[in-house]
């Protein structure tokens, strides 16, 4: 209320010789810096409670808000009409629980969402000191009656357990402590303090009655605290530096696992000289999203990893073409060519080892060419990668085990000359296959080429099935694959089935070409939903020989995993660096 | 009075058995035949079973078809496990198949089979052969014998784990013909080296190729050939059919039911086992009269057989797990049988387990007492798909005592020490949830001698 007189009045006062426009903006600043500080303010009190050398930090910055969307959210209702939630609450542990907290409620004489809303109001904080090496919980609650009242049922219902001998009482400078096993507790006005360590739990109190340093004093928790956004339901805090300088071995940069080093390579230099990390969750009734962020510099990342982030940390993932029926769509940066040329000096000589003798077999089987220099070096670094559901209503064989078809989208740097090339090596590459898999007794693949337009073609293979097994509906598991490359100017196919070659090829390239971020990836639940319906049979299947569930047990479980899936839309990854940020962030949507 | 094996008259052992104050149809009776028979049986199924006539009872097991349903399920499972990974997950559905057949001594009799033409998938390498052979095996379990010889003798999983997927007229391959002599149908000392040479010489031309059996018709040797004393242009199905039709085999396959379902040791006399050889003769070498004759006779229910057979592996888990009315994660049950010595569809080696005694040594009983527990221990274990303190009230067991008298009656083939007893009853004045010293109770019992003995 106080923020909207103040606009108003603002809006009032305004000095004539501003535009409209001018005016509101200015009004608007005015309120954002003055509201701005009154929140910092308000927000401070509890970080102002916690010794400097704080390492750790979480809040639950508005439980309240917090409560509603967990127990307000539509989807409450909708889980709440399924039917194995029904038999849950009919259970006679769910019978007990529900005893207990009558009980509780009539202890405390309020419902328990007031009781916990109450408890929760203004904050919850958490924090780890490293120099007690110990963690300490403020609770802020509604105000001193409310947590003094709490305070009092908390000891009365630890006098109902079998420890209740172990309880201790005493003082700290007039505040009532207790102790229950090794747990402190004690409540100065609306807030509770809870540690296992009494020197913390001293400290805190001190801070409380006569101030003085605190973890907003820490020059890097006072940078993080400036980009904590305004909206979070909970934000987090680690000192990277302090604990970097206090663990017992020196910051390893090196991963030692290629899979690993291409998702978070990046990220370890980052960490390496980065002095702190946040971590914020925001969310309402649409999504709920996790941001984790740290200071960055593009001169952080070492040449070697250069691979990663691109010159200057400019790399940015490419726009992944719209094929319908996606399940899984991921747009990254990564110089895979430059990767595995330095493997050198990312990995140690076990991994080197592997590298070599990879790079030996795969120049075989890539008809003598150089795998990182050649193979890989022909492309581009930014990368699309696609998963799609396969359609079989109309294909046979049609395997029992339907997967999703996997593609990735590259662009060549010499189109004119790396089609042919590619397109020899893809050859050879499936008559190897065919070699292999006679002297295994597999099916042959079966070679075919199509022009799509002039500057379009399919280079597809396809499983030949055993005679008299054309038709079968439960053909084996190499029936979902038609391995596949496509040309379409400078773009480059890869993919796991002809149709997802064909749709890749043919997509048009309309909007921009780079998105925002250095790696986006998103898993679209409707398609997921749609994919585990097609494998229904096969986790029913699953579900029974791994928990002894007969078949109508299995039908049930696998039908509230498909139901439940399709609450969602979708959940999404990226990772983008800024100027001065690395931010990753994890995002579920939830279904309209 | 308990007489040993060696003096039984044989004509009254295979006698259908009439029940004596001795011997009666009662509780321990009903559980010894389902633990022979199956895989064991709840007190509720073996209350069921004592109202009825013992050979009608026999008659039923023997005759027990799995219905269509079941079928449909087991081949949905078996597809599930084909298309999404190796023989471990063969295993697991043949677990589930055990824990829940209708038809339980049809699937005691495939297992028995599954020793018999031993072959494993270590070697095979190809999950849907050694499904192919476990379906055969389950087809004829109870069938004609010389029919599933003769199949057995063409099905690919088997040639390929004998290493004899080609056989050429020139270079006759003998690892078959010696061992359906040797393992399969006669036993050693019952065949010469040059019956060997001759009966290679039938199977020239039979081929595996491209996971099928065929023959290749100029590759066999159609000469004349003299194998076991018949002699003339002898063709592989010549060749198992001579093998069969030898009295010996009558005798080996007699003797070898009779070690499966009746006794381990001491080693059955002749004179017991020639009754039953001819007879298995007279029905055609049908399997399923034998087993009934078996199972229903007077030597069956004596008290001198009782408990004279040890547990395998499987005997321990699926019937701990059918007499409880259990279910529990088949895949980690079929790799701790596994580490126990009995990976299903990987047998150790041609001559299949060794069974009796060679199960149990300080290494497997740990690993037998820690089954158990693992499987009680296991939150996807249910009993009656509850907990075990609810299922023993279903069926009447509520104080600790009814509780071990109920065990022993479905559990156990002989009566339990004193020893153990006290032990239990210490156990229910301790501390703690009724269910977890149910459980305790359960796993200590599971850890005697006696529990291993079926």
């Amino acid at each position: 209320m106080s923020r909207l007189l103040f606009v108003i009045f603002l809006l009032v006062h305004a000095g004539g010789g501003f535009s409209i426009r001018g005016d509101a903006q200015a009004s608007e600043d005015g309120v954002s810096e003055v509201a701005k500080r009154e929140a910092v303010t308000r927000d401070s009190v509890d970080v102002a409670l916690l010794p400097p050398t704080t390492v750790l930090y979480a809040e639950l910055t508005d439980p309240t808000a917090l409560i509603s969307l967990v127990f307000d959210h539509p989807l409450k209702q909708k889980i709440e009409a399924l039917e194995p939630y029904q038999s849950a609450i009919q259970s006679p542990g769910y019978k007990s629980f529900l005893f207990g907290r009558a009980m509780v409620e009539t202890q405390l004489q309020m419902s328990w969402r007031e009781a916990v809303e109450a408890f929760l109001a203004n904050r919850v904080t958490v924090a780890f000191d490293v120099t007690t090496n110990s963690p300490v919980a403020i609770v802020h609650g509604k105000d001193a009656a409310s947590m003094k009242l709490f305070s009092e049922k908390l000891l009365e219902f630890a006098k109902l357990t079998p420890n209740a001998d172990q309880i201790r009482e005493s003082e700290y400078r007039g505040i009532p402590v207790y102790k229950i096993q090794n747990v402190l507790y004690g409540v100065s006005d609306d807030r509770m303090i809870i540690t296992n360590q009494p020197d913390l739990g001293r400290e805190v109190i001190d801070r409380k009655l006569d101030q003085g340093a605190s973890l907003l004093d820490n020059p890097r928790f006072d940078s993080a605290w400036q980009t904590r956004p305004t909206d979070a339901l909970a934000w987090a805090f680690a000192d990277v530096e302090v604990l970097r300088a206090a663990a017992r071995k020196p910051f390893e940069d090196r991963i030692n696992n290629p899979v690993l080093e291409l998702l978070v390579g990046g990220i370890q230099s980052v960490l390496a000289k980065s002095a702190y990390a946040t971590a914020a969750l925001k969310g309402n009734a649409e999504a709920v999203s996790l941001s984790l962020g740290t200071p960055f510099k593009a001169d952080w990342v070492p040449e070697y990893r250069e691979y990663y982030f691109g010159v200057d940390a400019t790399g940015r993932g490419p726009a992944v073409p719209e094929i319908e029926e996606t399940l899984f769509e991921m747009s990254t940066f990564r110089d895979f060519s430059e990767m595995w040329l330095r493997a050198g000096d990312l990995f140690n000589a076990d991994v080197n080892d592997g590298f070599a003798q990879a790079d030996a077999n795969l120049g075989t089987l890539f008809a003598g060419r150089d795998f990182g220099e050649e193979i890989l070096g022909s492309f581009e670094s930014e990368v699309a990668v696609l998963a799609t559901r396969q359609d079989f209503s109309q294909l046979l064989p049609r395997p029992t085990l339907k997967l999703p078809a996997l593609g990735a989208v590259f662009q060549l740097k010499q189109p004119e000359k790396m089609t042919r090339e590619l397109r020899r090596i893809f050859q050879s590459l499936i008559g190897f296959l065919n070699v292999v898999g006679a002297m295994n007794g597999q099916n042959q693949l079966e070679l075919d080429m199509e022009k799509l337009d002039q500057n379009a073609e399919l280079v597809t293979s396809s499983f030949v099935p055993e005679a008299g097994e054309e038709e079968s509906t439960d053909a084996e598991l190499i029936f979902n694959f038609s391995p596949s490359i496509g040309f379409s100017g400078d773009r480059f196919v890869i993919a796991s089935s002809a149709s997802l070659a064909r749709e890749l090829v043919q997509a048009k390239s309309d909007g921009p070409s780079a998105t925002a971020d250095n790696t986006n990836g998103i898993l679209h639940a409707n398609v997921l939903q749609e994919v585990l319906s097609d494998n229904r049979e096969q986790l029913v299947s699953q579900n029974m020989l791994e928990d002894g569930n007969s078949r109508e047990e299995a039908e049930a479980v696998i039908g509230l995993l498909v139901q439940v899936v399709g609450y969602f839309e979708a959940m999404s990854i990226r990772l983008t660096p800024s100027d001065d940020l690395l931010e990753a962030e994890l995002q579920v949507r939830v279904a309209p | 009075m308990m007489k040993p094996v060696e003096q039984v008259d044989p004509n009254w052992a295979w006698e259908p058995f009439l029940a004596t104050a001795e011997t009666p149809w009662d509780m321990g009776a009903a559980a010894h035949l389902m633990r022979r028979a199956g895989f064991g049986a709840t007190g509720e199924e073996l209350r069921q079973l004592m109202a009825r006539n013992p050979q009608d009872v026999v008659a039923e097991l023997v005759a027990a078809q799995e219905p269509e349903s079941f079928q449909r399920e087991m081949a949905s499972l078996v597809r599930a496990s084909l298309a999404s990974g190796g023989p471990q997950r063969l295993a697991a559905q043949w677990i589930y198949r055990m824990l829940n057949t209708p038809a339980p001594l049809l699937e005691k009799m495939t297992l028995f089979w599954h020793g018999h033409f031993a072959t494993s998938a270590a070697k095979v390498e190809d999950s849907k052969l050694m499904q192919q052979q476990n379906e055969l095996l389950r087809e004829y379990a109870l069938g004609d014998f010389s029919q599933l010889a003769l199949e057995i003798s063409r099905d690919p999983a088997m040639l390929l784990y004998l290493d004899s997927a080609t056989n050429r007229k020139t270079h006759p391959n003998e690892n078959y013909a010696r061992e359906i002599m040797e393992l399969f149908c006669l036993g050693e000392g019952n065949y010469t080296e040059q019956d060997i040479r001759e009966l290679a010489r039938c199977f020239t031309g039979w081929e595996i190729k491209r996971e099928k059996f065929r023959i290749n018709r100029y590759q066999q040797d159609t000469g004349e050939k003299t194998v076991l004393g018949r002699t003339g242009e002898l063709s592989g199905e010549d060749g198992v059919a001579t093998v069969v039709s030898q009295h010996q085999t009558a005798r080996f396959i007699t003797r070898k039911l009779v070690r499966f379902l009746v006794l381990d040791e001491p080693r059955a006399p002749d004179d017991l086992i020639e009754p039953l050889a001819d007879k298995l003769r007279e029905d055609g070498m049908r399997i399923a009269p034998t087993v009934q004759r078996i199972l229903g006779s007077n030597l069956f229910f004596s008290m001198s057989v009782r408990g004279r057979k040890v547990r395998s592996p499987v005997e321990v888990a699926i019937g701990f797990l059918r007499t409880l009315n259990g279910s529990t994660d088949a895949f980690r049950l079929a790799t701790t049988l596994q580490q126990l010595g009995q990976g299903l569809y990987f047998p150790p080696s041609v001559k299949g387990w060794d069974g009796g005694r060679t199960w149990i040594n300080s290494s497997t009983l740990l690993g037998r007492s820690n089954l158990i527990r693992n499987l009680l221990g296991d939150d996807k274990t249910r009993f009656g798909k509850q907990g075990l303190e609810q299922h023993l009230t279903s069926q009447g067991a509520r104080s600790m005592g009814e509780v071990v008298a109920y065990l022993e009656t479905v559990l156990f083939a002989v009566p339990l020490p004193d020893t153990a007893r006290q032990k239990i009853a210490q156990l229910a004045d301790s501390p703690g949830a009724k269910e977890n010293r149910l459980r305790d109770a359960v796993h200590l019992l599971c850890t005697i001698p006696e529990f291993q003995l079926a």
